[in-house]
C-alpha cells in the first residue's frame, strides 16, 4: 500500500502509530502527497456539504406512508385521541366551574343569613313583640298563633256544608272571582280570612266554594 | 432458511445479476449497521414488532432510515425523481413483509439489500446511463474537469458527475461509506462480499474523485495566477 493510499486511512484514523509517523515524514516530504491530502480533505468536504443538501422533501414521508395506508389510520387515531383528551378536559372544566359556582353561590348565601342574622340580633331588641294572628273562619272559629312561634300557622279551617260531602264540588274559583260574580247575588259564599303571618305580609286566601 | 431476493422483490421485477443474489437470514443476522440513531437492539425490536402488524413500529424505522435510504437511492441513480419512485418503492416492498416471518438481526441491513437491488434493477433498466464509467474514460479525466462547463460549475455538481461514471460496486462502496457512514464491514454484508474487497473499491472510488478533485483545484489556482 503507497502513502497515496494512506491518506483516506489517516484522516478515518485507521493507521497505527508507526504507520502515521510514517504517513506524516512521506507527507512533509512529498509535494505530490501534500497534493493530493489536499483533493482529498476537499473531497470530504465536497461530501460533507453535499450530504447537508441532500435531505427528502417534506411531503416525502406523508405520501409514503399514505400509499402504505398507514398514515389515515395514524391520523384519524391520533385525532380521535385528540378529541378525546379536549373532551375530557372540557368536561374537567366544566365540572370544575360548576363545582366552584356552587361553593361561591353557597358562601354567599351563607355570608347573607349571617349578615341577616346578626342584624335581626342587633336590631331584636327594639323590634315589637310578635302580635297575635287571629283568623276567623266563619265568624266561629279563632286561631291564636302562639306567640312563642309566630310562623306556625295552622291551616285554614273550613265549614264545609253537609251538602259538599257526598259530591264533589262543582267549582273552585278565587275569591276575587267569586266577589264579582256574586256580589249582589247574596249567596252563601264565604268571603276569604287574610292571614298576616309576621312582617312578611303573606296573604292566604283558602279556596272557596260555592253553593250552587 | 434460505430466502432468496427474488422472493423478496416484485415478481414484476428480475434479479439482480450481482453476484450477491441469494440472500440467506443468517447473512442478515451477522448485519451489524452503526449509522442509524436506533440501537441494534432496538431497531430488530421494531422491525419484529412490525411484522406482528404494529404500524407506529414501521414508522419509527421509517424516520431513523428515511435520509439515508434517500441519499443512498438520489446518488446510485443520479436521477433525483428516478430516485424517489424507487425510494417509495423500497418502502413498500419492505411494508409487504408485515406477516411474513422473516428473521433478522438488523433491519438495515435488510433494507438497503433490498434497496441494492431495486437500484441495479432501475439501472439495467437504464443502460445507457450504467454503461459510462470512468473505468472506459479514465484517460479523459482531465478532458471532463476542464471543459468549459465544468469550469464554473460547483463543486458539488462535478462531484455527482464523477460519482455517476463510477462503476456500480465502487459507488455504492464510496457511497455507503462516506454518505451513510457503514463500516467496511457492514457495507461487504450489504454488498454479499467481504471487507478487504470492499475496502479496495472504496479506495479505487476515492482515487478517482480524488484525482478529479485535485485537477478542479489546480484549475482554480491556474484561474487565479
Amino acid at each position: 500500500m503507497t502513502q497515496h493510499d494512506n491518506i483516506s486511512s489517516y484522516i478515518d484514523n485507521e493507521l497505527s502509530h508507526e504507520q502515521e509517523q510514517d504517513f506524516l515524514i512521506s507527507l512533509a516530504s512529498s509535494e505530490a502527497l501534500r497534493k493530493s491530502f489536499r483533493s482529498e480533505l476537499v473531497l470530504k468536504n465536497i461530501v460533507h456539504r453535499d450530504d447537508a443538501l441532500t435531505t427528502p422533501s417534506r411531503d416525502m414521508r406523508p405520501a409514503v406512508l399514505a400509499t402504505l395506508g398507514i398514515v389515515t389510520v395514524a391520523g384519524v387515531t391520533e385525532t380521535a385521541h385528540g378529541t378525546a383528551v379536549a373532551a375530557k378536559s372540557s368536561v374537567l372544566k366544566t365540572l370544575f366551574a360548576t363545582k366552584l359556582n356552587a361553593i361561591i353561590t353557597a358562601s354567599l348565601v351563607s355570608v347573607s343569613a349571617i349578615g341577616g342574622y346578626a342584624v335581626r340580633s342587633y336590631v331584636a331588641p327594639s323590634a315589637p313583640a310578635p302580635t297575635t294572628i287571629e283568623r276567623q273562619v266563619n265568624n266561629n272559629n279563632s286561631l291564636q298563633t302562639p306567640t312563642s312561634q309566630p310562623h306556625d300557622v295552622q291551616t285554614p279551617v273550613e265549614n264545609i256544608s253537609p251538602v259538599s260531602l257526598g259530591s264533589a264540588p262543582d267549582k273552585v274559583v278565587s275569591s276575587k272571582a267569586v266577589s264579582k260574580k256574586h256580589l249582589g247575588a247574596q249567596t252563601t259564599t264565604q268571603m276569604p280570612t287574610i292571614t298576616n303571618i309576621g312582617s312578611g305580609g303573606v296573604t292566604v286566601e283558602p279556596p272557596i266554594k260555592i253553593k250552587p | 432458511m434460505k430466502k432468496e431476493l427474488k422472493d423478496i422483490l416484485p415478481s414484476d421485477q428480475k434479479a439482480p445479476k450481482d453476484p450477491s443474489p441469494v440472500v440467506e437470514s443468517n447473512e442478515l443476522d451477522n448485519i451489524s449497521l452503526s449509522a442509524v440513531s436506533l440501537t441494534p437492539d432496538r431497531e430488530t425490536q421494531l422491525f419484529h414488532n412490525f411484522l406482528e402488524g404494529d404500524d407506529a413500529a414501521f414508522r419509527t424505522l421509517y424516520d431513523a432510515f428515511e435520509r439515508s435510504l434517500y441519499i443512498y437511492c438520489c446518488r446510485i441513480l443520479k436521477n433525483e425523481s428516478e430516485a424517489k419512485d424507487l425510494f417509495q418503492d423500497i418502502w413498500v416492498r419492505m411494508y409487504k413483509m408485515r406477516g411474513e416471518r422473516i428473521q433478522v438481526r438488523r433491519f438495515s441491513g435488510l433494507l438497503f439489500t433490498v434497496a441494492r437491488n431495486y437500484c441495479l434493477n432501475a439501472l439495467r433498466d437504464n443502460k445507457g446511463y450504467a454503461a459510462i464509467s470512468l473505468d472506459d474514460i479514465s484517460d479523459e479525466t482531465e478532458i471532463i474537469v476542464r471543459t468549459k462547463d465544468i469550469e464554473n460549475a460547483d463543486l458539488r455538481e462535478l462531484l455527482q458527475r464523477a460519482l455517476s461514471q463510477l462503476p456500480f460496486n465502487q459507488r455504492e462502496s464510496f457511497i455507503l461509506r462516506e454518505y451513510v457512514g457503514y463500516s467496511y464491514d457492514e457495507i461487504a454484508e450489504i454488498m454479499g462480499t467481504n471487507s478487504a474487497n470492499v475496502r479496495a473499491r472504496a479506495h479505487r472510488a476515492r482515487e478517482r474523485l480524488r484525482t478529479v478533485v485535485g485537477a478542479w483545484m489546480e484549475l482554480r489556482t491556474s484561474e487565479k495566477e
